[in-house]
């Protein structure tokens, strides 16, 4: 038992020195660094090379970096814009404004064309009449409905409401008129208040997908009373 | 300036352009006559032109609507429906003249039947008639048949 534990550290000691004099052997037969560097040589091209790919390793971090930070500044910049305008498209007057109306401004008249389509005309009478003014006649003119309001002396008071749909567009006069934008019911409107009591103002504005136009030679106030008075719900 | 100054530089810069967008959407539209400028004679005699084009399938429902200012005797009209080409143009397809009435409000409404997937016009050429004188006016409105 004793002799085979002599056996194998005798043969871990034989083979420890066998393996350490073949690697002196090894070493021994590689040439010196004076030999190698008068038979072999870097190029200079090859040095650029490698000093090339030590500097691409160096930065190699960068561009990620910076992708990362453009990344975030598009998603910052994304959700700022979309809330700026979920928050602006809530207020229904701004809606309208951008989505629906298209007013070109000619020398003799002022056009509204339409972008929205609405399916459906909600014909609302207004609560409110100047004093002698009665519903002198209805007609629909397409999807157009014409209400004509008079009084005893013959003066009237045109009301026409339409659905809004691209193929919607109309103008009118705007030289015997000065233009200013009023709110009704918490809606932008046009109002073009006459200029001569011969003139007629009028009154532009929509809401919920309808064009409404009011239009007389009484006086402004009374109409923005009347347009007031039309409520649709 | 570090890389964390960006974001901060990029949110003045939309809070500037968002500022600049109301400032030019609050422009409102002056009348100021330059030397060049054509002066139109004003619409003496018309109060509003009104156009409606709508599509129920294959059908065109066409419809106008003119109303005169106080006076206003006669207005007579010719309404067109065109086809808009591939190359801009416009072809007439059908052409309602010789429409009249007396009085301040003048309403059409007729349907004819068009070839789909095409963009019509519908236009009007009015003569608003009062006291008198006569006033052309016109009025163009254009609309998809899908």
């Amino acid at each position: 038992m004793i002799s085979k534990e002599i056996d194998n550290h005798l043969f871990e000691t034989l083979l420890k020195l066998a393996v350490t004099q073949d690697h002196y052997h090894e070493l021994a037969s590689i040439p010196s660094e004076d030999e190698l560097s008068g038979q072999y040589f870097v190029t200079p091209e090859f040095e650029r090379k490698i000093r090339r790919l030590i500097r691409k390793e160096k930065y190699s971090h960068i561009p990620k970096l910076v992708g990362q930070y453009i990344l975030k500044i598009a998603a910052g910049v994304a959700i700022i814009l979309a809330l700026t305008l979920g928050t602006i498209l809530t207020v229904p007057e701004v809606r309208a404004t951008v989505l629906n109306v298209i007013i070109e401004w000619f020398d003799t008249n002022t056009s509204y064309r339409f972008s929205e389509s609405s399916e459906t005309t909600v014909v609302l009478r207004p609560s409110y009449l100047p004093t002698g003014f009665h519903e002198s006649s209805i007609s629909q003119t397409g999807s157009m409905t014409t209400i004509i309001y008079k009084d005893i002396e013959d003066n009237s008071i045109y009301y026409i409401c339409a659905p809004i749909h691209a193929g919607y567009s109309f103008a009118i006069d705007n030289e015997h008129s000065d233009h200013s934008q009023i709110t009704i019911n918490g809606i932008k409107a046009d109002l073009y208040k006459a200029q001569t009591d011969q003139d007629s103002t009028h009154i532009i504005w929509q809401e919920n997908q309808t064009s409404l136009h009011l239009m007389s030679t009484i006086t402004y106030q009374e109409l923005i009373k009347m347009a007031e008075s039309i409520q649709i719900k | 300036m570090t890389i964390r100054k960006i974001p901060i530089l990029m949110l003045a810069l939309v809070l500037l352009c968002t500022m600049s967008i109301s400032a030019s959407g609050a422009d409102v539209p002056g009348k100021q006559i330059k030397a060049n400028d054509v002066i139109v004679p004003y619409w003496t005699n018309t109060e509003s032109i009104k156009l409606d084009l709508n599509f129920s399938g294959k059908r065109a429902d066409c419809s106008a609507l003119v109303i005169g200012k106080m006076g206003t005797s006669k207005i007579t009209a010719t309404v067109k429906l065109q086809r808009k080409n591939s190359n801009g143009t416009y072809t007439t397809v059908k052409t309602w003249s010789n429409l009249q009435t007396n009085g301040t409000v003048f309403s059409f409404s007729q349907s004819y039947n068009v070839t789909r997937s095409y963009t019509y016009r519908l236009v009007i050429n009015a003569t608003v008639y009062k006291d008198g004188s006569s006033e052309n006016v016109s009025q163009q409105v254009e609309k998809h048949c899908s």
